[in-house]
């Protein structure tokens, strides 16, 4: 049985008006100056297991955390700390700003030179790309939601994973790739019965 | 083993992990893992991949949409079986719909609000609408998605039956929470920097802001706390999805976040309704679907009070706020809200489904 003295809860030994940072100053220094020690001393001459060590160490742990969470959450709350790291930041993008114009303005002339393609040209040529995909993509999407409707209308609703398969095919659009990504979708003889099923 | 070389292991795992996705790259679908649930993809479009999911047994009439955040990939709403939101949904009867954001290249910094709403989203519901023979759909959004589903519903209120929203980021003038300040450090000139230069937010900025909250947590006490739990039965299966789902950040288009800054962030504008989607004012009165707005109480992402003002400025007459004792993630993973939380919202869309 522990006869570890207890020690009170830091609530009821602090008075309420105790400043946040002076109140973690004493969590910690409760759970390292006084608990730990005990602990430790239990240990060793009392031959105690090892429980109790891990108790007050964890607990030791914990008061540190939890200060630290403390005093990142009041720095982070702090007016003047978030003008600092606001502006730190738009420093950093204003540096990162700098540093691609100056190297666009070194190698704009070397790279045409060379007969090599710049940054430039290989972004807007990508970008170009990126625009015909996302046209091909929003021409199917617009493809693929009209073609839903009427193959929803001749299928039964008493037969959800059929509308599924149509539906994916209909998406698919006829194309090399199909869009079904799942688990559960009905294949070969079971497809087949599903589809006979639906035709009588 | 020590305690210290077992965390040290979980440390450098981390670490590496952390490593690789700077030099591979954030949030890539082919590294999702795999899929909880199954699932086919019914439509594709846009920057929309939109995946059903069958429901267990006999379906509810009114099909849901699940609408997760742009900023990661949406598979922390299927985890692995028994802690997946997707699974619980199929489970009690409804045949679910999730919208899979393809993550924006260099051509989509010019997407904003308009093209996710009222395209993308838009999109999406035509096809459930479709696919499912139905008029209306109810729709559930988390956290920016929340915010997407509110627009959405505003907009083109015809098409929602019910709306859930969870943990919703709605008024940004409430000051208590360190992501509160840290959010609104950079002004509208330096947005637009950020946006000139990079075109969309990178998803190493957005991983970094959100380790910067806590960093404590992500320095050594969340490895730590692997350390502690090992014994508990799958935790560390858990854990290893989880920190898979930390570094799954997407790319946010330019334009979106420049409106997220700018119009909501510094301006307030939805909860002064002054907000405008495509040229268009976005008056919430307009939204007339029943409403559930989920709290997490312990929310240090979103805050709690930033959500509440929802009721009072929506034209529903069916609408309520309902506050959960956890935190942001864990009203998605935890195996309390799992129990708890999420057959209270399919109560609430079964009592509102006929």
């Amino acid at each position: 049985m522990s006869t570890r003295p207890q020690i009170k809860d830091a609530s009821t030994t602090q008075p309420a008006t105790m400043p946040a940072a002076m109140r973690s100053i004493v969590d910690i220094a409760e759970a390292l100056m006084i608990d730990l020690p005990i602990a430790v001393t239990k240990r060793v001459l009392a031959r105690t297991d090892e429980r109790e060590l891990n108790e007050a160490g964890w607990k030791a742990y914990d008061t540190i955390v939890k200060v630290a969470n403390d005093a990142t959450s009041r720095v982070y709350t702090n007016s003047i700390f978030g003008r600092v790291a606001g502006g730190a930041m738009e420093f950093a993008v204003r540096a990162q700003r700098l540093n691609t114009a100056l190297s666009s303005a070194i190698f704009a002339n070397l790279w045409p030179a060379l007969g090599l393609p710049t940054a430039a040209d290989v972004a807007s040529m990508r970008e170009e790309v990126s625009a015909m995909r996302a046209g091909l993509a929003d021409a199917r999407a617009a493809i693929a939601l009209a073609a839903i409707e009427p193959v929803q209308s001749r299928i039964p609703r008493d037969n959800p994973r059929f509308d599924v398969e149509t539906a994916m095919l209909s998406v698919a659009g006829g194309s090399q790739r199909p869009l079904y990504t799942g688990l559960a979708m009905p294949k070969g003889r079971e497809l087949a019965e599903m589809k006979g099923n639906v035709s009588n | 083993m020590s305690a210290i070389s077992s965390i040290a292991g979980f440390w450098m795992e981390g670490a590496l992990r952390t490593l690789d996705a700077f030099t591979t790259g954030f949030g890539q679908a082919s590294n999702d893992p795999p899929t909880a649930t199954p699932y086919c993809v019914i439509y594709e479009g846009g920057k929309v991949r939109l995946r059903h999911y069958e429901a267990a047994g006999a379906a509810h009439h009114t099909p849901v949409l699940l609408i997760y955040s742009l900023i990661k990939r949406p598979f922390i709403l299927d985890l692995m079986q028994g802690r997946s939101v997707v699974e619980n949904l199929t489970r009690q009867g409804f045949d679910v719909y999730m919208i899979d954001w393809i993550p924006p290249v260099a051509a989509d910094k010019n997407r904003g609000f308009h093209e996710y709403v009222d395209e993308d989203i838009a999109n999406s519901v035509r096809a459930v609408q479709l696919h499912r023979g139905v008029e209306k759909v109810s729709i559930i959004g988390y956290c920016f998605g929340g915010l997407l589903a509110l627009l959405y519903t505003a907009l083109h209120p015809q098409n929602v039956k019910n709306l859930v929203t969870l943990t919703l980021p709605l008024d940004m003038s409430t000051r208590d929470l360190p992501i509160d300040f840290m959010s609104r450090m950079l002004s509208e000139t330096g947005a637009r920097m950020l946006v000139d230069t990079y075109g969309n937010v990178p998803p190493w900025m957005i991983f970094s802001f959100f380790n910067t909250l806590a960093p404590t947590h992500h320095l050594i006490d969340k490895f730590v706390g692997a350390h502690r739990s090992t014994e508990r039965r799958g935790y560390l299966d858990m854990f290893k999805l989880f920190e898979k789902w930390l570094h799954s950040d997407v790319a946010f288009a330019g334009k979106i976040f420049l409106e997220t800054n700018n119009d909501l962030g510094i301006h307030n504008a939805l909860m002064k309704g002054t907000m405008k989607v495509g040229g268009v004012a976005v008056d919430l009165k307009k939204v007339v679907a029943a409403v559930m707005n989920v709290i997490g109480d312990k929310d240090d992402i979103v805050n709690p009070k930033s959500s509440e003002a929802l009721p009072d400025l929506i034209g529903s007459e069916d609408k309520e706020n309902f506050h959960y004792p956890t935190g942001h993630m864990g009203a998605a993973v935890s195996s309390d809200a799992l129990k708890n939380l999420w057959p209270a919202i399919g109560g609430w869309l079964t009592q509102r489904d006929a």
